[in-house]
């Protein structure tokens, strides 16, 4: 096992029934980083998750979180939000932080100390005595988001964390996510929506059907895709490029055209050719998106 | 397995749990049921035993006849009795005896007579029968005395019409005594015995309340976290098994203070009536014996059962094959309590989810003792189950609290005790 990792899994598999939800495999999630599990819905993201949280096991493999693989003994240094939120309605909720970071082992005089000043920060001081169906949505993800992080957690897992959430509360759990990675928290997320995973990341894995299809930096899976796509506007309306060899197709956007190169050409030949014939006003060569690169990899969208 | 967890979750259970209201109204409205039940076991104790009232009796004689015998025979009644006193009138032969039987009803009906007799001609000779005017629903020994009294008047009537020495046909026609005593020597009351039907079907009523009742509790408790999505949140923190423990040890000491408040109310009433003399010591140490096991044996196949359904209706419908198995102790109590040594009522107690009941009627019935092989026997058997019914119950839960969806079947349960 790496040093630094955080989370080691190997060959791991689960089925239910016929369903094969997970299978052989292989991860490693290097600390302090923020790494994102990809993939579509029922790609077996929370399977996975829910194995590394000693909730269901694998059928095979090994999981070894902290470097221990008693799941049991390190579920104390372990946030996690999971994906299908829930809370007790009816409980108040400053009792709710007290209860969820007590079985977190977090203990009753610190959480006396903490709990009224991590209400504060999410602005929700004055709602410590309410019951918790009385706050709004948004407050209750907060709420979720608190529980979650009460422990101090080393390890902080985000199961589809931006589900649901309006575009400022996404820009907010955003931040909270960099200010904790900040802090030395490993982050692992996961999520379908891949532009949030493109921006927040460091490393991601993407899967698909239960198998892992690739993982790496995010920098370098994208590098290693062949940038086939660029932008062009010229002076001169239409240009007739289309008729070049190493076009493949050209599609106009607004003032400009998208144009997509066969593969193997090279983008540089096509700003040559151009510049010959017109005034060039634009030129840019477009990288791959993680949803493109997982396209060209299994052939559907996410 | 951490048992600090355990205890926090146990705490909240309780905790929440205290504050429903359907805990108000089970620590409210039941220790009414058993006050209730109490007065009424009382009130009975007290007519066998409180002071004889008087009786008085109005007589219509149109045999002309039974009067006089009537009122030697009284006097000689009340001889020797302070109390309870017997007092009756003749009523003269008038013109209009529809006149004077309105009179008499009206009497009757104002509770100044405790009954009219009305003797027609032919009644000595049994050829019409004495009609007895009293009030509706007015039963008891006093009555009973009345007419033993008026018929005792027209017996003697009839043996000193036949020629025959009125003292010598009633000496030898005396009864016999008869005295009752247990096998164990002894002595028993053939009259106490509804009292004491009363004994079981109190900690019948009180086992069945506090197991099966209170266990409803965490089947609903299971249900809401399930489908309010928390139970994710807390197994991410406590394993399945913890949780299970957690909640079944909370809402089995909810149970411990519901029976506390409903004893309490139940003892309260019975030593300010008196009767407090039917519940033995022995008895309760064997109620808390069953409470302990039932309760665990109930709420455990109940967690199993609730974790795996979304919904309280889907849940209500898994349970229903177990609700209906615990009604047969319920509707069967009478024959439990009154033949515990019966072979029903010694193999049913050993039937995992109703011996618990069907053992607190039998050990406390004041019949014959069930054997002492038994009252080992039954509750180490009963202990075996629930090891195995905890276990198997652990396994369900850990598959059922995650799964959503279609509500699997009873056999489809059994199936996930198998899975790793």
């Amino acid at each position: 096992m790496t040093d630094a990792a955080v989370v080691n899994i190997e060959q791991v598999s689960k089925s239910f029934g016929s369903v094969r939800a997970v299978r052989e495999l292989d991860l490693v999630v290097p600390a302090g980083c923020i790494y994102g599990v990809l993939g579509p819905n029922g790609a077996g993201k929370t399977t996975a998750i829910r194995m590394m949280m000693d909730i269901i096991a694998p059928d095979t493999g090994r999981i070894e979180v902290f470097g221990s693989d008693d799941l049991s003994v390190v579920k104390a240094r372990i946030g996690y939000l999971p994906e299908e939120r829930g809370l007790y309605r009816k409980m108040r909720v400053g009792d709710t932080l007290r209860y969820l970071g007590s079985i977190k082992d977090v203990s009753g005089a610190r959480l006396k100390r903490i709990v009224p000043e991590r209400l504060d920060q999410v602005g929700l001081g004055n709602w410590a005595s309410a019951r918790v169906e009385e706050l709004s949505k948004g407050m209750q993800q907060k709420l979720q988001f608190l529980a979650a992080t009460i422990c101090d957690p080393q390890l902080l897992i985000l199961d589809e964390p931006f589900a649901g959430l309006d575009p400022v509360n996404v820009e907010t759990l955003t931040a909270e996510v960099w200010r904790l990675r900040d802090q030395g928290c490993t982050i692992l997320l996961s999520t379908h929506m891949m532009a949030q995973a493109e921006r927040l990341c460091d490393s991601v894995m993407l899967v698909h059907q239960g198998l892992k299809v690739l993982d790496g930096r995010v920098a370098d899976v994208l590098g290693r895709y062949d940038p086939r796509k660029v932008i062009l506007q010229t002076k001169e309306p239409s240009p007739d490029i289309d008729r070049l060899a190493m076009v493949e197709a050209v599609e106009p956007k607004d003032l400009c055209m998208e144009v997509t190169l066969v593969e193997g050409a090279n983008p540089q030949d096509l700003l040559a050719e151009t510049i010959e014939h017109y005034t060039v006003l634009r030129f840019e060569i477009k990288r791959p998106t993680l949803n493109e690169v997982f396209l060209a990899l299994v052939g559907e969208s996410i | 397995m951490n048992v600090r967890k355990i205890v926090v979750v146990a705490r909240r259970e309780y905790a929440e749990t205290i504050k429903t209201k359907a805990f108000l109204i089970g620590a409210l409205f039941t220790p009414l049921l058993i006050i209730g039940l109490i007065l009424l076991m009382a009130r009975i104790e007290v007519q066998k035993e409180s002071k004889p009232e008087p009786i008085n009796l109005a007589v219509v004689d149109r045999t002309a006849q039974v009067a006089d015998v009537l009122l030697t025979l009284v006097k000689e009644r009340n001889e020797g009795q302070s109390e309870g006193q017997v007092s009756v009138e003749i009523v003269p032969e008038t013109s209009d005896t529809a006149e004077a039987l309105n009179r008499l009803k009206k009497r009757v009906k104002d509770k100044a007579l405790l009954a009219a007799f009305y003797l027609p001609v032919g009644a000595i000779e049994g050829e019409a029968p004495c009609i007895v005017y009293r009030r509706a629903g007015d039963i008891g020994s006093r009555r009973h005395t009345a007419e033993w009294l008026v018929g005792q008047a027209v017996r003697r009537v009839r043996i000193a019409k036949a020629g025959l020495n009125v003292e010598q046909v009633l000496r030898v026609s005396r009864g016999l005594g008869f005295e009752h005593r247990d096998v164990t020597g002894k002595q028993t009351k053939v009259d106490d015995e509804i009292t004491h039907m009363m004994t079981p079907f109190a900690f019948l009523f009180l086992l069945f309340m506090g197991v099966f009742g209170v266990s409803q509790g965490l089947l609903t408790s299971v249900v809401e976290e399930k489908s309010s999505r928390v139970v994710e949140v807390l197994l991410s923190a406590l394993s399945p098994l913890e949780l299970m423990a957690g909640k079944i040890l909370g809402i089995a000491l909810v149970g411990f203070t519901l029976i506390l408040i409903w004893a309490t109310a139940g003892y309260g009433a019975a030593v300010w009536k008196g009767v407090e003399g039917l519940v033995q010591i022995a008895s309760i140490g064997q109620f808390i014996l069953y409470y302990v096991l039932g309760f665990l044996l109930f709420s455990s196949m109940l967690a199993a059962m609730g974790s795996a359904c979304n919904t309280l209706k889907e849940a209500q419908a898994l349970t229903a094959p177990m609700t209906i198995v615990i009604i047969v102790p319920m509707v069967c109590w009478f024959h439990f309590a009154q033949h515990p040594d019966s072979t029903l009522s010694t193999v049913l107690s050993f039937v995992p989810p109703i011996a618990p009941l069907v053992m607190i009627i039998r050990v406390t019935s004041t019949q014959a003792a069930v054997p002492i092989w038994q009252q080992i026997a039954a509750p180490l058997w009963l202990a075996v189950w629930v090891i195995v019914a905890i276990w198997a119950a652990a396994k369900v839960f850990r598959v059922g609290i995650l799964l959503y969806g279609k509500p699997p079947g009873l056999f489809e349960l059994v199936r996930w005790v198998r899975y790793r």
